[in-house]
């Protein structure tokens, strides 16, 4: 149980703070992620797709 | 999970469609809401339903869709909610999950606001039993699925389930031939049938049942083969055809030249009478499609509802009449027409019956990762 915990004691401190955040901040972090997608498209692509 | 590069990357297309739509949505969806009040009972009453965070969700996510499934499906909206979450992807795809835990650090989430987890079934069991996790997202198989929902409901944690199906296409004489044509044998055998909502059930009307089918195995025997992700999933399909083969079922295409060195089964068509037996009942999630015909709308009803899944249905057929009084009685908890297996982002995701407890997508897909507190202010 130990290793899940110290995710989850992770998990927990995080959404602490991220409930806190505003929904400007929140849909900047998932527009920001869908670029960092982009740049990354191939490399993501080859981790299930046939070689 | 092998895919062609064409289905890998309209996978990731998907997931940043997903993205800009819950970034853009979601907060529209989570806006309180004020209660509407009859005055002449509640004069002075104001009364708001906040929809807040709920906490750390496990998001517990199959092979078939390692990329775009988990983030549709739970990341995008939980995190737009305010929550944590902790992914566990199947361990057959644990770079891809890996690799989504890294795209979101690298865009500036706090670190622990998005974690993979790398373990097998007991490592899902312990996300599920253990304090402090909230919330279990989960997509895969009925077995998995009813044991999560008793032990959450044992720990009084929330849980969202997609199980699967066996989604129905019910073709009428009208159809436009070419465009069912060409739906069936796409969302039939697409990612070798590996898709919650592949169709795996096929009726016919009698009308045009020869013609139809004679066209569909032509088209079908145009699909090169390809292996299955696992040799557990190949054994399973192969083990069922061949029963419903030794139960009366007539094969007339593929269902043989099983290749064990690469997991590979022919796309493959089965008349199958008998809607009771285990080909028309069980999920295959591979090349396979029981077909028989039908004669009246009564009685094809009765023949999609009988079964234990309720996730998609498909008709096919150009009198939006005949479709819309079908559509209200089909027991899924999507049906489309001309189409099948087609999300809409600002729509639902949803199963009824055995295919699932819950929502994705949308605005029930978004709140379905909150808790509702209603506020009541006395007026004076």
């Amino acid at each position: 149980m130990s290793d899940i915990n110290k995710f989850i004691e992770r998990a927990n401190k995080a959404q602490q703070l991220w409930k806190e955040t505003s929904s400007e901040q929140r849909s900047e972090l998932l527009e920001k992620v869908c670029e960092v997608i982009e740049d990354k498209k191939q490399e993501i692509a080859n981790t299930f797709m046939k070689k | 999970m092998k895919k062609s590069i064409v289905e890998a990357l309209f996978d990731v297309e998907f997931t940043k469609g997903a993205l800009l739509f819950f970034a853009q949505n979601s907060p529209s969806y989570l806006q309180p809401e004020e209660v509407v009040h009859d005055k002449n009972i509640y004069p002075n009453k104001k009364t708001f339903l906040y929809f807040e965070p709920i906490g750390t969700i496990a998001a517990i996510k199959p092979w078939n869709f390692p990329f775009d499934l988990p983030i549709w499906s739970c990341i995008a909206p939980a995190l737009m909610a305010g929550n944590a979450v902790i992914l566990k992807p199947s361990p057959l795809t644990t770079k891809t999950g890996e690799l989504i835990e890294d795209i979101f650090l690298q865009a500036g989430a706090s670190e622990g606001l998005i974690q993979t987890i790398i373990g097998d079934d007991e490592v899902g069991k312990e996300l599920v039993q253990v304090e402090g996790i909230d919330m279990i997202s989960f997509t895969g198989s009925i077995k998995t699925g009813h044991s999560i929902a008793s032990e959450c409901a044992k720990m009084g944690k929330k849980y969202v389930l997609e199980m699967g199906g066996k989604d129905v296409a019910i073709v009428f004489p009208d159809c436009d031939i070419k465009t069912t044509l060409n739906g069936i044998t796409m969302h039939g055998f697409m990612n070798n049938g590996q898709v919650c909502t592949s169709i795996e059930r096929l009726l016919i009307h009698k009308n045009i049942y020869k013609e139809f089918l004679d066209k569909l195995i032509l088209k079908v025997k145009e699909i090169t083969p390809v292996p299955f992700a696992n040799k557990n999933q190949f054994l399973i399909v192969r083990k069922q055809l061949e029963e419903a083969v030794q139960t009366g079922c007539h094969i007339l295409i593929g269902g043989k030249n099983f290749d064990e060195d690469k997991n590979i089964i022919e796309p493959t068509i089965l008349e199958c009478i008998d809607t009771s037996l285990d080909i028309w009942q069980k999920e295959s999630f591979g090349p396979v499609l029981a077909v028989r015909s039908f004669e009246t709308v009564e009685q094809v009803i009765r023949l999609a509802n009988n079964s234990i899944y309720g996730l998609g249905a498909s008709v096919w057929t150009n009198n939006i009449d005949i479709f819309s009084s079908l559509a209200k009685k089909l027991e899924v908890g999507m049906v489309w027409q001309n189409e099948a297996n087609l999300p809409f982002l600002e729509g639902v995701w949803t199963g009824w019956k055995q295919s699932g407890f819950g929502v994705s997508l949308g605005k029930h897909g978004t709140r379905v990762y909150t808790k509702i507190k209603q506020i009541s202010e006395s007026i004076f």
